[in-house]
């Protein structure tokens, strides 16, 4: 929304130099966004009077005129010939930018030029070149009393702030979208007393109507139309509006059209209630019935888009039809032209809710729709009709034709009561309650005792809680001291899922991975590639990209889609890894919320020149290690991988490969997935054959860390170490021979530990393979003899042996 | 036309057939029986063409995807099993066993780090920790907050919505209604959370960022706490003193409703650089309301809510001239974070 300082300062005193007003208004009544003066765009451009006027020997539409500007008597060839001598122009010399095109990246600036042959010296400017309307086809005549030479800036007090305010600042405040409440802010954000005009503050008798026009007004739908007033003019004249308003509408954003329609903008920008104006003899009988639209009715606005109208949406209808869509725009059955003669202005309210539904329905947001979205009150439609009518100049010489028909509501005053001492506590100030009122009473807030009396204007103030906001904005919230609040000395609550992900935040980065964030959204064509169902991710209906789609039940796959980038920009080898979180429709809580799993992703990849030259074996490994890793370091000890061949287990299962996938188990506790992707994901994502990754549920792994914790006591007698080779064949595992070996030798007395040395395969294909543990033994009471050493794992192997049919070498 | 549409179901029984049949059956796209089909196509009258054109591509389609599901096939039965338990593969020799990588190739995402940081400067400070949700409902986004149903002010926060009704959080907000339930007087919790604004991206714009959300409630709590909690924490953040300033702004959820700014810090600004002020957190009061909906008596309980942007505070700390490094997965931009 655009505020006019000049128009403000018609209404109540600005003490404050223009920057420090700015800061005042940004600091305690509204977000400005840009603030710009107006006389910048006008500068050296001036009124200049036609003394000599003649048609263009060679061109049909264009004039030339001799001009003069105060300074001296030049030519101008204009594309208008029917300005006369004694005609007021503006001109716009050369070297003088053209006031529309200010702000373009590329201004158009005027140079002396030569149209047809002859010499123009600039140019004479229409209402769209100077941005005070639309017209392009003439000369704008001005209608200034000044004499030529005068700066077209003191001619129509151009020289203005104009102040563009964030609207979502106040999206709670109707009253601040028009100039009256925006005036009424700057005073008592000044510490000055506002008074508003007294037409705004009383009801205005309405003007005699010599009643020669019919008029009448049915409102089916009172409760989200409260107040519909309407009433007829005869004898209208529809012309051009005098410049001065017309400049002061468009300065604001508002586009001038005539006398008519300004004067209906006009009040708007002054007090925020809309207006509009029918053609009274294209009301079908004179009779406006105010309804929802019958199923398939169909209107054609005033900027040519039909529309269906939505059942919920308030419709202006004659006896034909509709003829506007209520507070958002009007209809072009009904709209008034050159040659209306007579008019009916509504001035009505409509509820916000209703008005912010038919906007969104049919995208329209008008000036109209933005100021009854806030919320006006319908108690200013009366006062603000009857001070238009009281004025009739403004409205082009009409007769007031009718009464004004249909009800107002009466809106029941509110009061608040209010304790000043309560408001101090809460912000935490010191204020007198004299000066509290004070900062009320600038606002036409009345105070009396206990209680605030809220204006009919100010729908935002219903609780004391608001009066307090009222008064610390007012007085300045940079009066209020920061002061630390006293608290007890008990311990926080800390989380152990938070514990678990800073420590493997710390752990993984420590082991060369990098942690990356991405997007909860993936693609369609993302779940594809790598051949995951879509089925139960939950999609985004108004997805900005499909990229976005849908809400990743996996992490996974977005890490992997992050590989190929990044070995393209150099990388041979990376681990990436994520912590995030995953949804599927699978999974409901309590709250009937999506249950949302905590997840660890992880992926390690090398391109195929760094994998030969540093990794001698498969992906799967490379990725396990990382795993066991974090085990070992968070203190989980125990922990399985086990074979799992139905895909539907997990939803992460169908990205591995059948032949290379673990789950991963602690006791009964599936955490999650560990495996190589499958040759389809590979290739869609152009990953290199050395690629794995996995994903676990960091909830369970929390569970089930802190239960795992234990300690072996330090050896006090010397230990030896022993390398045992099996010869095992391919349907025992590794994890078989080390279980089996290390349970035959344990034992109270002893302290051992075993760990994989080689395994030994002659070719691929090969029906056993050669493991080598080295196992490290001391027992806790003495130093052993090696014959007893030798027994007690002579005896291992050979019980591992019989039990694994396996052979020692 | 039924004549046309039996010769490509035939066509499509037979070279299903030997999809299964051939070894190299990619072969049939290029073979005889397609080329026919696509020779009669220029014979037909104009009329029909359109429609047996669509049909041949979506048999050479169907064709396709069996041939590469197929293929996909073949390449996974020569895939050899690994024995999951091992801890390396066989024959790899000592200096080629998996191994973790070297500690300086590693680091942290600059955002995790920091809201670790800003995390553990609250904890320190009294506060619990609450992670906020990614999807959420309309009761948390909005009306627990204070947003009448359909009221205008839900048109300021562009939120993305699932087919069913879910809200992507536009705000950490959603979690107020949570904590304060959850937690015992005095409630002393920060939140943080991915935010999610249907936005278009560009150098300071994401549609997926992080807020920490704060909620402080007490008997006695002022605006005046409010402010020097926020000055404490920020002094702590940067390490020095802060210079701070507060807007007026409407949120439904409290009253009074601020913006908060802070000047940027000295020890961040360029040689030169001249004074600028950012707006860091939305923050105020919270409105009675709120309070209620989760039966605190506003008469004997106040308190304050804030919601920090983090992206943004990141981004002055280390002088991050693009937002969309964080989500972009560049190593170049991430191995810079240790």
């Amino acid at each position: 929304m655009k505020v006019s300082l000049n128009i403000i300062k018609q209404l109540t005193r600005v003490k404050l130099g223009n920057n420090e007003l700015l800061t005042r208004i940004n600091s305690r009544l509204a977000e400005v966004e840009d603030a710009e003066n107006l006389a910048d765009k006008y500068k050296d451009i001036l009124v200049a009077e036609i003394i000599e006027a003649k048609p263009h020997p060679d061109a049909d539409k264009l004039g030339v005129y001799v001009i003069d500007n105060g300074i001296k008597k030049i030519q101008v060839v204009a594309g208008d010939k029917t300005l006369k001598v004694g005609n007021k122009v503006a001109h716009i010399a050369p070297g003088l930018t053209v006031p529309a095109t200010f702000y373009d990246d590329e201004p158009f600036v005027l140079k002396k030029v030569k149209l047809r042959g002859l010499d123009s010296n600039g140019m004479l400017g229409s209402a769209k070149e100077l941005d005070f309307g639309d017209d392009h086809d003439k000369v704008l005549k001005l209608d200034t009393d000044k004499p030529a030479g005068t700066t077209l800036v003191e001619a129509y007090e151009l020289d203005d702030l104009i102040i563009d305010i964030e609207n979502k600042t106040l999206t709670h405040r109707p009253d601040c979208f028009g100039m009256i409440g925006f005036a009424r802010e700057v005073a008592g954000i000044q510490d000055l007393q506002f008074t508003s005009p007294s037409w705004f503050l009383e009801t205005v008798k309405t003007p005699k109507s010599n009643n020669s026009l019919k008029l009448s007004v049915n409102n089916e739908v009172l409760k989200v139309c409260p107040t519909y007033l309407a009433v007829a003019l005869s004898d209208v004249t529809i012309k051009q509006s005098p410049i001065q308003l017309m400049t002061y509408l468009s300065r604001v954003g508002v586009r001038p059209i005539n006398n008519i329609v300004d004067m209906t903008n006009y009040y708007m920008v002054m007090t925020g209630q809309p207006m509009h104006a029918f053609d009274y003899d294209k009301v079908n009988n004179a009779n406006i019935t105010v309804r929802y639209p019958k199923k398939g009715e169909k209107l054609t606005l005033l900027d040519g888009k039909e529309i269906e109208i939505h059942k919920k949406a308030v419709t202006i209808c004659d006896d034909k039809g509709p003829i506007a869509l209520g507070g958002v725009m009007g209809g072009a059955n009904s709209e008034i032209n050159n040659d209306t003669k007579n008019i009916v202005i509504e001035c009505a309210n409509f509820d916000m809710y209703s008005i912010r539904a038919t906007s969104m329905k049919h995208g329209i947001f008008s000036d109209a729709a933005t100021r009854f979205m806030r919320g006006q009150s319908p108690a200013l439609c009366e006062k603000v009709l009857s001070e238009a009518l009281s004025h009739p100049a403004d409205t082009g010489g009409a007769k007031v034709a009718s009464k004004i028909i249909g009800d107002s509501s009466t809106q029941k005053t509110q009061e608040i009561s209010v304790k000043y001492e309560k408001i101090n506590n809460l912000l935490g100030a010191d204020m007198a309650s004299e000066e509290q009122k004070r900062r009320l009473t600038n606002v036409e807030i009345i105070t009396s005792g206990n209680k605030v009396v809220v204006p009919y204007w100010r729908r935002d103030l219903n609780i004391w809680q608001d009066v307090a906001e009222e008064i610390s904005r007012l007085s300045g919230y940079d009066n209020i001291k920061a002061t630390l609040p006293t608290r007890d000395i008990k311990a926080v609550d800390i989380d152990g899922l938070e514990v678990v992900k800073q420590k493997i935040r710390s752990l993984l980065s420590s082991a060369g991975a990098n942690e990356l964030l991405t997007y909860s959204g993936v693609s369609h064509k993302l779940m594809e590639k790598v051949n995951l169902n879509i089925k139960p991710l939950y999609r985004i209906r108004n997805s900005i990209s499909p990229d976005l789609e849908f809400m990743r039940a996996s992490l996974l796959p977005s890490l992997m889609d992050k590989i190929h980038l990044n070995h393209k920009r150099g990388y041979g080898e990376m681990a990436l890894f994520e912590i995030g979180k995953t949804h599927s429709k699978d999974l409901i809580g309590e709250d009937l919320l999506p249950v949302e799993l905590e997840r660890l992703s992880f992926v390690f990849s090398a391109d195929d020149k760094t994998a030969v030259a540093h990794y001698g074996g498969d992906a799967f490994y490379q990725v396990k290690t990382y795993l066991e890793y974090l085990f070992s370091s968070l203190g989980i000890d125990e922990y399985n991988f086990v074979e799992e061949k139905d895909v539907k287990i997990s939803y992460v299962n169908g990205l591995f490969t059948p032949k290379r996938r673990a789950k991963i188990m602690i006791d009964d506790n599936s955490l999650g997935v560990v495996g190589e992707f499958t040759h389809r994901a590979r290739k869609g994502l152009k990953l290199p054959d050395f690629s794995a990754g996995f994903e676990i549920d960091l909830k369970t792994l929390t569970s089930l860390r802190d239960k795992s914790r234990s300690y072996y006591p330090l050896p006090r007698f010397p230990g030896t170490e022993h390398d045992i080779t099996f010869e095992t064949p391919r349907e025992v595992s590794f994890e078989q021979v080390r279980t089996q070996f290390e349970k035959n030798i344990i034992d109270d007395e002893l302290i051992m530990s075993i760990w994989p040395i080689d395994i030994y395969q002659k070719y691929v294909d090969s029906p056993t393979s050669n493991i080598t543990l080295r196992l490290s033994l001391a027992n806790k009471e003495k130093t052993m003899s090696s014959e007893e050493i030798n027994k007690i794992v002579d005896r291992a192997v050979k019980t591992t042996e019989k039990k694994l049919s396996l052979k020692r070498i | 036309m039924s004549q046309k549409n039996n010769d490509i179901d035939d066509v499509r029984k037979e070279l299903k057939k030997k999809v299964n049949e051939l070894e190299d059956a990619r072969s049939i796209l290029r073979g005889p029986e397609l080329r026919d089909l696509f020779k009669k196509l220029s014979s037909l009258p104009t009329s029909d063409r359109a429609k047996f054109g669509q049909e041949i591509n979506s048999l050479k389609n169907e064709l396709i995807g069996l041939i590469q599901v197929k293929e996909e096939k073949t390449l996974e039965s020569e895939i050899i099993t690994l024995d999951i338990t091992a801890p390396f593969s066989a024959n790899v020799p000592e200096d080629k066993k998996p191994r973790i990588l070297s500690a300086e190739r590693g680091s942290k995402h600059p955002i995790s780090m920091e809201l670790e940081n800003i995390k553990d400067i609250f904890v320190r400070m009294g506060f619990n920790v609450e992670e906020s949700r990614q999807l959420d409902d309309d009761y948390h986004m909005f009306t627990s907050l204070n947003f009448p149903k359909d009221h205008p002010a839900r048109d300021d926060y562009d939120t993305f919505m699932t087919e069913e009704g879910l809200i992507l959080p536009a705000h950490t907000s959603t979690m107020q209604n949570r904590v304060m339930k959850k937690y015992q007087l005095p409630v002393r919790v920060v939140m943080p959370g991915r935010t999610f604004r249907n936005e278009d991206v560009d150098t300071t714009h994401e549609h997926t960022f992080h807020q920490v959300e704060g909620v402080y409630v007490d008997k006695g709590v002022t605006l005046g706490d409010m402010l020097g909690t926020l000055v404490a924490f920020f002094e702590e953040y940067f390490g020095q003193q802060i210079e701070y300033k507060t807007q007026p702004f409407f949120f439904p959820f409290v009253e009074p409703g601020l913006e908060f700014l802070i000047k940027k810090p000295e020890a961040l600004k360029k040689p030169g650089e001249s004074e600028s002020w950012m707006e860091v957190m939305g923050c105020g009061m919270i409105h009675p309301n709120v309070l209620k909906e989760v039966n605190i008596n506003p008469d004997k309980y106040s308190g304050f809510a804030w919601g920090l942007g983090v992206e943004r505070m990141v981004m002055l700390k280390y002088g991050i001239e693009d937002i969309r490094h964080f989500m972009s997965g560049n190593l170049d931009f991430l191995r810079q974070f240790k």
